[in-house]
């Protein structure tokens, strides 16, 4: 099975701004979380890009530049955050 | 695919012009759903014929920026852009793999069209690796083959990119008008680094003995310095 996941990237800064992740069942929504970001996104600084593969940790190698340690900076912060409200 | 070659390239010409009308977002969005089920379906079939050998596939869809610069860039029409639909494949540094993985997808679409584009014999502003345009079912698609190297090359090149211009990465020169002289000392010596790195990559053989195992750390570790220093200083942008 392949997942999806649909990232905002900030290209200067090499900022991951959110990252939604889909299973192959759910495409459409992804397709939809995509076309509604870039409806609204009028800055060429953000990148919004959907990519597919068996893991993240597959992604990570092929597409670093979204999961790096700097450009996941945020996420983890909000990540681990939600963790501890949910805890 | 629904939509004929007209409706498509109009659609192009309202993404060029930037003049999207809600039909013409509606209309992406129903081409995005084609292009979502062939992406994920292509990824599947390279990642299965891949999976002995370990060899990381990734599939992703061009987003409407891009298709925009793509547009604008080489006056193509949108039914005629190879790379919406894209994969790649990152294998470790051996030119010997990277044909051989690159037969593998040509026996894989035997039965459809293809182009081979090999960016280690002719580079691309320095880009190498090797590119295969797929067409089947009406659709256009790009597997990127990448050595370690090679990728390594391309995302740093692409990162220096966003800093001085993503035009940078397709010959237009380097946007310096907001930085200070110092940054654009700096500037320069990554671009030198970067030209420096790609001709060395060019010349690393089939034939992967100790000085050229050798080549290859030095050209990483060149990189990596280059990538330190484009995450590390301060470009007050």
């Amino acid at each position: 099975m392949s997942m999806l996941v649909v990232v905002k990237y900030a290209r200067r800064e090499g900022l991951l701004l959110s990252i939604d992740r889909y299973s192959e069942e759910e495409g459409p929504a992804a397709s939809s979380r995509m076309s509604d970001l870039e409806e609204v996104n009028a800055d060429d600084n953000i990148e919004i890009v959907m990519l597919c593969a068996d893991s993240e940790q597959t992604m990570a190698i092929t597409h670093g530049k979204y999961f790096s340690d700097k450009a996941m900076r945020n996420i983890r912060a909000q990540e681990s955050l939600l963790n501890t409200q949910l805890n | 695919m629904l939509q004929s070659t007209k409706q498509i390239d109009l659609l192009g010409e309202a993404i060029r012009t930037d003049t999207m009308t809600p039909a013409d977002w509606e209309l992406l969005h129903l081409m995005r759903g084609s292009w979502r089920v062939a992406f994920i379906e292509l990824q599947a079939t390279l990642r299965q014929s891949f999976e002995s050998s370990n060899y990381k596939v990734t599939g992703r869809l061009k987003n409407y920026r891009t298709i925009r610069e793509k547009l604008i860039r080489s006056n193509l029409r949108l039914s005629k852009i190879r790379d919406i639909i894209g994969c790649r494949i990152v294998i470790p540094n051996s030119l010997e793999i990277q044909d051989s993985v690159v037969g593998q997808i040509l026996a894989l679409h035997s039965d459809g069209k293809f182009r081979v584009i090999d960016r280690r014999v002719l580079p691309n502003h320095g880009y190498r690796a090797v590119h295969i345009e797929l067409c089947q079912g009406g659709l256009i698609s790009e597997v990127q083959v990448r050595t370690q190297i090679q990728d390594l090359w391309a995302t740093t090149s692409e990162a220096f990119g966003e800093l001085v211009g993503r035009g940078f990465r397709y010959g237009q020169g380097l946007q310096l008008e907001q930085f200070s002289v110092h940054t654009k000392l700096l500037i320069q010596q990554i671009s030198t680094g970067l030209d420096e790195s790609s001709k060395k990559i060019g010349e690393v053989g089939y034939n992967l003995n100790l000085p050229a195992l050798n080549e290859i750390a030095g050209i990483e570790r060149q990189l990596f310095k280059i990538n330190s220093l484009i995450s590390e200083t301060d470009w007050s942008l």
